[in-house]
């Protein structure tokens, strides 16, 4: 019965999923910036939405040709981030939160200038990339000088999407992604046209879909001029 | 075995040739097959017009290769050609008839084919031989013998049976068994000397299975024989295979079992074109009722002959025991005189396959006090009209738990050292449990339903920010679409069934919300919930439908026919492919969307239904298309046909 569940029950389920509900999550990135350059920083990613799809996908071998991974692997995974993290002095107060019944993670820390921020993350995407393989470029996200911060695009994710099978495709129909900066100080002026500034002036919020970062219809790229 | 796939190939070739009338063969088909079937080439051809499904690509693909296999070494072009076998003597109006039969040694398939003009068929012969002077065909008691590579050919005036045999693996395997004792034999004394044993007898109530005698071990005898000094494997790179016992044994195996193979090919193949008279398919009353309807396909297996060879092929267990029956013979009496029967009619818009099983002997004995001859209807009114199948049995849990209980209580005994200690522990459980109270827990009714594609709440959680967006984590409700799937047991006794659930709530392994119950997070990741209505225990994926269980009405519910098919049978299986079909070609990322939306406008549906009679069961099942000017059975075929054009674009493309 579990070959049977393996190789036929469960990857029927899996293509159902894929016809009905394509793509359900979203990525919110948080960064609270002090003016002395510190700040503290949170990247979540929420799968609540498709938790009855990956409580399937869970139970198979693989996806689209792809391995599934096993939750104590991940789990494992996510404590190697933890600990590389940890390990660099000027990334502080660092917490991984782990919802394993709804699918929501969040990465957050204190960290003492931007440069730290940036390490951070290419040290985030160092131990995903051993994961999948992927080659890694160290680049800054963002920047903050003389008042003002930038949020940087270097990537360009339109070739690597191309280059996915039609299934795949399907996991960012409708994914979302939604960003928050808040300031010690007022926001005077902002570049990207598609973003939103508080009613107190002293955060900047963009919301966009995934597939229009994909497609280039949109950007996250944002110089915020600080009072 | 590649001979058999040869005729099958072949038997598919014949019906596209022209034809006149002939004989049915059955009088030289032997009644005691393990399997039986025939083909009325007349009745297939007149359905489907062979010439212009001949010019399909996927048929002139299958024709070739046929050719190419059978008469590769012998002709050079127009392949096809050859395969107009109306032009060669053969009369493909008749009956074509193909059986597998086993012997103690020897397992043998042959497919009989009318001819209307020997000398026509023998030149033809001459021809896919090469044999020019006819030397390759020769004349034994009256009939003419000749072999296509693998595939033997025995003819007269009448009939052609194209035939192959091969080694019975139960007496190959006895054999290997018995010339590995002989491996360390102390004298000395070659393995090329040592005849083959005889072959085990058959399984019979009435002689006793004596095995072989295996010589007992001795240590080799390191002097001069140089097979014992090589007894020892060497796997380095001076390792030679001629010198390995093992493998002069089983090369030594093979050698001696193409011989036996040929020595009885030799003595029976004139055999398989004599009439058999009160042996003959023709003196089995059963089969002659059976296809009195004349249908176009009809074929018999006798579960009894099958089951027999493989719990034969079971060799090592059965071997483990010397001496009396073999631990598995009350298993294969279970199936001994079963016979299943059944034939196909291909119609206009549906292809029909009406099926009898003739029960064994024990068989009659476990299903005798079974009196429930319908499924409830109860669930009905729970099944959408949009539903894409569903499974419904109808069980007479008493009758068939004392039938089974019987049986085990007269098999058990014969299996050596545990049997007798199941039976007694069996007879102990007796003591302890209320059979009747067991029984009666569930009516015996079963019904599990794929509802069709349904609203299920999912509530997960989102992000809410304020003027200041300050982010704060929500709960919020989407409507996904899933398949709504149920699984609806009747219930006998609703306090013991409600007495299970709220053990299995006590115990953690269910979670109850309000009236009805959901698998506990940390037993599975699945939605699965149970709820008791209407005397039906629900099992289900949604949510919703154990909140409140949706009743279907008027234009909503199911069609009447299927009340019909509850009424009158124990099992029905209901598929409506179209539904299924339609549903998997929205993915429009599949390679497979072409031949999805193929099948989606031929197909309607597939349904399979059955009873149980005194002493046999009848089932039917009925391939429903979807409106066409053709026969079913020329739909199909083009339906293939399609497919195999998409496969072969989708190669190029």
């Amino acid at each position: 019965m579990t070959i049977i569940k393996r190789k036929i029950i469960l990857p029927t389920i899996t293509v159902i999923i894929f016809i009905l509900c394509p793509a359900c999550f979203e990525i919110v990135e948080e960064v609270n910036l002090n003016n002395d350059g510190s700040g503290s920083f949170c990247f979540t990613l929420n799968l609540s939405q498709s938790k009855l799809d990956i409580n399937a996908i869970m139970l198979l071998d693989s996806v689209n040709g792809r391995a599934v991974p096993k939750i104590d692997d991940l789990k494992k995974s996510l404590a190697q981030i933890e600990t590389s993290l940890t390990k660099d002095s000027s990334i502080t107060r660092v917490n991984i939160s782990q919802n394993w019944e709804n699918y929501i993670f969040a990465i957050s820390g204190d960290f003492k200038n931007i440069d730290a921020l940036n390490e951070a993350i290419n040290n985030i995407y160092t131990m995903f990339s051993k994961n999948t393989g992927q080659a890694l470029v160290s680049n800054d996200h963002f920047s903050y000088s003389n008042k003002i911060f930038k949020r940087l695009y270097h990537y360009n994710l339109a070739d690597h999407y191309n280059s996915l099978s039609g299934k795949d495709k399907l996991v960012f129909k409708t994914a979302k992604y939604t960003s928050v900066y808040r300031f010690k100080s007022s926001v005077s002026n902002y570049s990207n046209a598609n973003a939103l500034k508080s009613k107190s002036g002293m955060s900047v919020m963009l919301k966009s879909s995934i597939m229009d970062l994909i497609t280039n219809q949109k950007t996250i790229e944002n110089t915020i001029y600080l009072n | 075995m590649n001979s058999i796939k040869l005729l099958l190939l072949l038997l598919l070739s014949i019906v596209t040739a022209s034809f006149i009338h002939a004989q049915d063969l059955r009088n030289l088909v032997p009644r005691e097959s393990s399997f039986t079937g025939v083909a009325d080439m007349n009745k297939l051809k007149s359905k489907a017009g062979f010439a212009e499904l001949a010019k399909l690509p996927f048929i002139e693909k299958m024709a070739q290769s046929v050719a190419e296999k059978m008469f590769k070494d012998s002709v050079k072009e127009n392949f096809a050609g050859y395969l107009d076998l109306g032009k060669y003597g053969i009369n493909t109006s008749g009956k074509a008839y193909f059986y597998f039969k086993t012997d103690p040694k020897v397992y043998y398939g042959a497919m009989l084919i009318p001819l209307n003009n020997e000398a026509e068929f023998t030149a033809y012969v001459k021809k896919l031989t090469t044999d020019t002077a006819g030397s390759h065909v020769t004349v034994k008691n009256n009939v003419k013998v000749a072999s296509i590579r693998e595939l033997k050919l025995v003819w007269n005036d009448k009939a052609v049976a194209l035939w192959n045999a091969f080694i019975s693996p139960v007496y190959k395997d006895s054999l290997r068994k018995s010339m590995e004792g002989f491996l360390y034999n102390p004298t000395g004394v070659s393995v090329d000397t040592i005849a083959p044993p005889p072959p085990p007898l058959q399984q019979d109530d009435s002689v006793a299975i004596v095995e072989a005698p295996v010589p007992p071990f001795v240590i080799p005898d390191t002097s001069s024989n140089s097979l014992q000094k090589d007894t020892t494997v060497n796997m380095d790179s001076n390792y030679n295979p001629s010198r390995d016992p093992y493998m002069v044994m089983y090369n030594k195996v093979d050698s001696i079992c193409k011989g036996i193979t040929s020595e009885w090919c030799r003595d029976h193949e004139a055999n398989l074109l004599m009439d058999k008279g009160a042996a003959s398919l023709s003196a089995d009353p059963e089969f002659k009722t059976f296809v009195k309807s004349q249908p176009d396909i009809a074929f018999i297996v006798d579960y009894g002959q099958i089951a027999s060879i493989y719990m034969s092929s079971l060799g090592s267990m059965a071997s483990m025991f010397t001496g009396g029956k073999s631990p598995l013979s009350g298993f294969t009496d279970l199936y001994k005189g079963m016979v299943f029967y059944a034939k196909i009619e291909h119609n206009r818009n549906d292809i029909v396959l009406n099926a009898s099983v003739k029960y064994s002997g024990m068989m009659k004995e476990i299903y005798k006090d079974v009196k429930k001859k319908n499924i409830g209807a109860d669930f009905l009114k729970y099944m959408s009209n949009d539903l894409m199948g569903y499974y419904a049995m109808g069980i007479d849990i008493k009758a068939i738990s004392k039938g089974v209980g019987n049986y085990m209580k007269k098999v058990l005994p014969e299996i050596p050292q545990y049997g007798p200690i199941a039976t007694s522990a069996l007879d102990v459980l007796d003591i302890f449990i209320d059979e009747e109270r067991l029984y009666n827990i569930f009516s015996g009714d079963v019904v599990l339903a794929v509802n069709g594609i349904k609203p299920t709440r999912v509530i997960h959680s989102t992000y809410k920010f304020d003027d200041n967006y300050n982010r704060t984590e929500v709960n919020d409700t989407t409507t996904q679409m899933r398949p709504e799937i149920l699984l609806m047991l009747g219930i006998g006794n609703r306090g013991d069934v409600e007495k299970i659930l709220k053990l299995f709530n006590t115990s953690q392994l269910l979670k109850q919300y309000g009236n009805y119950y959901g698998l506990a997070k940390n037993n599975s990741s699945l939605p699965v919930y149970f709820r008791i209505q209407d005397n039906i225990l629900f099992i289900t994926n949604s949510q919703s439908f154990a909140e409140n269980p949706v009743v279907y009405a008027g234009d909503k519910q199911l069609d009447k026919t299927h009340a019909a098919l509850f009424k009158k049978n124990t099992s029905v299986l209901y598929v409506d492919i179209a539904s299924i079909t339609g549903f998997f070609a929205k993915d429009t990322t599949t390679r497979y969307q072409k031949n999805l939306t193929s099948a989606t406008a031929l197909f309607s549906s597939v349904t399979m239904y059955g009873s149980h009679k005194p002493g046999y069961a009848e089932s039917k099942c009925v391939l429903k298309l979807k409106e066409t000017t053709d026969n079913a059975l020329v739909d199909i075929i083009k339906f293939i046909n399609t497919i195999y054009e998409n496969s072969t674009k989708v190669k190029y493309e």
